[in-house]
């Protein structure tokens, strides 16, 4: 899948990014996912791992995929339930987003910018304004911002997949 | 120049790095494998130095069924490296590689071949043929741990399915497209692989797990769960990244002989 691929697709699936301003930032990955982009991380893919055991959840929290235990999940990593995604100084932003039976289905990042960034299930990553996304059937509804000090300098979007045979990689953030 | 007419296959296999740390239990597993197609078999102690210890290595594994006993109770081989393996012409000449179930013309006096060893990483096709009787080979002449490598590959290959027909490959590039299509925008894998699709690849049965395979390979997506269902093996329990698993996972492909380079 070409990366002209991954934003057809993405336009495919996300309906109301027609009309609206985003920014593809990088192509199709199928090693990192949205909770782990939220969380800064493009080597793992966060999720319980029931049937993705390579996949990244801490050790300590039950292996079920709800809005709760991901929160639990980000509390790791120093962030905290805050009432909305409104910018403040010093801190960055998550917010987890559920269907209609508040299963979690995304997350997305505040950048310094005040703008957003999701990277789209496989998919590729892309800037955008959170009223854009909240709502969107593919996405789901804002059911919960959480907030951390501002860690520094956001990562840049990175490369597609590398493929090698061997590939020494840090442990799952959580470790 | 006598020749064997029939083998049969009995598959591949592939070493790793740890099978060389004990010698002494490929001896006995060697001996068990060939007892269980021929029957207790005599195993000596070879020439391990001569052996380089490199990472991987696999063959294809052909047994003469027109000179396999029925009721010998001592197995004598020798072990020799093919000469014509690593050059396509000449392997072509010698009847190398034969479909499956049909052999290649040996001479009569030759115990066995033992051809692909190669470096690690690499694809290893290799061939051993066993006729027996005639003298007893020399010890020296056993490169034993090659020849438990193939013994073992054998036993294990047997399991392998037939190789996928061009309407299995059309079904799995219909059922994967359609996946793919429907699920990249999926961040929870638990739900991307119910997807009707993916479920009817692993319908396929073990003839889907070279496509699988291949499919991680040129196109890396979430197939580690239908290969773990098929094969009822997760070689890539270890792994903590999708690119840890997915090489796992092509590593374990390349020693079971689904898939080369």
């Amino acid at each position: 899948m070409t990366d002209e691929d991954g934003i057809a697709t993405a336009r495919r699936l996300i309906r109301s990014l027609d009309g609206s301003t985003w920014d593809p930032k990088s192509s199709r990955n199928p090693a990192y996912n949205c909770f782990a982009w939220a969380a800064r991380e493009s080597n793992f893919w966060v999720e319980p791992p029931g049937t993705a055991p390579w996949a990244c959840w801490p050790r300590d929290l039950p292996e079920w995929d709800t809005v709760e235990n991901y929160v639990r999940a980000y509390s790791k990593l120093g962030f905290e339930e805050c009432e909305n995604g409104t910018m403040e100084p010093d801190t960055e932003k998550i917010a987890i987003f559920a269907d209609g039976d508040g299963a979690p289905m995304h997350a997305a990042r505040q950048l310094p910018s005040g703008r957003w960034t999701s990277k789209f299930g496989k998919g590729i990553d892309f800037e955008h304004d959170l009223d854009t996304l909240d709502g969107d059937p593919a996405v789901g509804t804002v059911v919960c911002y959480m907030r951390r000090p501002d860690p520094g300098p956001p990562p840049p979007p990175p490369a597609g997949l590398i493929v090698v045979d061997e590939i020494k990689e840090p442990d799952c953030v959580f470790d | 120049m006598a020749t064997d007419t029939k083998a049969g296959f009995l598959g591949k296999m592939q070493l790793s790095e740890s099978h060389f740390e004990n010698v002494q239990q490929w001896e006995l597993d060697f001996a068990e494998i060939l007892s269980s197609a021929w029957q207790a078999p005599e195993v000596s102690s070879s020439d391990h130095d001569k052996f380089e210890p490199e990472a991987h290595h696999s063959a294809t594994v052909y047994m003469s069924q027109s000179t396999l006993p029925t009721k010998a109770r001592t197995v004598h081989f020798k072990v020799a490296e093919f000469p014509g393996l690593a050059d396509p012409k000449r392997k072509e000449e010698a009847g190398f590689p034969q479909p499956i179930g049909e052999l290649p013309s040996i001479p009569a006096d030759t115990r066995a071949y033992s051809v692909g060893r190669s470096s690690a990483g690499s694809r290893n096709e290799g061939v051993i043929i066993v006729p027996l009787g005639g003298a007893r080979p020399k010890v020296s002449d056993v490169d034993l741990l090659t020849a438990l490598s193939e013994a073992q590959a054998a036993v294990a290959a047997r399991k392998r399915p037939a190789d996928p027909t061009p309407a299995d490959r059309a079904k799995f590039r219909k059922l994967a497209k359609q996946w793919v299509h429907d699920t990249e925008g999926i961040s929870i894998h638990s739900r991307a692989i119910m997807h009707r699709a993916y479920q009817q690849i692993i319908a396929m049965g073990p003839i889907a797990i070279p496509l699988l395979l291949e499919a991680l390979r040129d196109q890396p997506d979430h197939w580690m769960w239908a290969l773990s269902v098929l094969s009822d093996e997760d070689p890539a329990r270890n792994a903590r990244t999708f690119r840890q698993a997915r090489a796992a996972w092509l590593r374990w492909g390349d020693e079971k002989g689904y898939i080369g380079d």
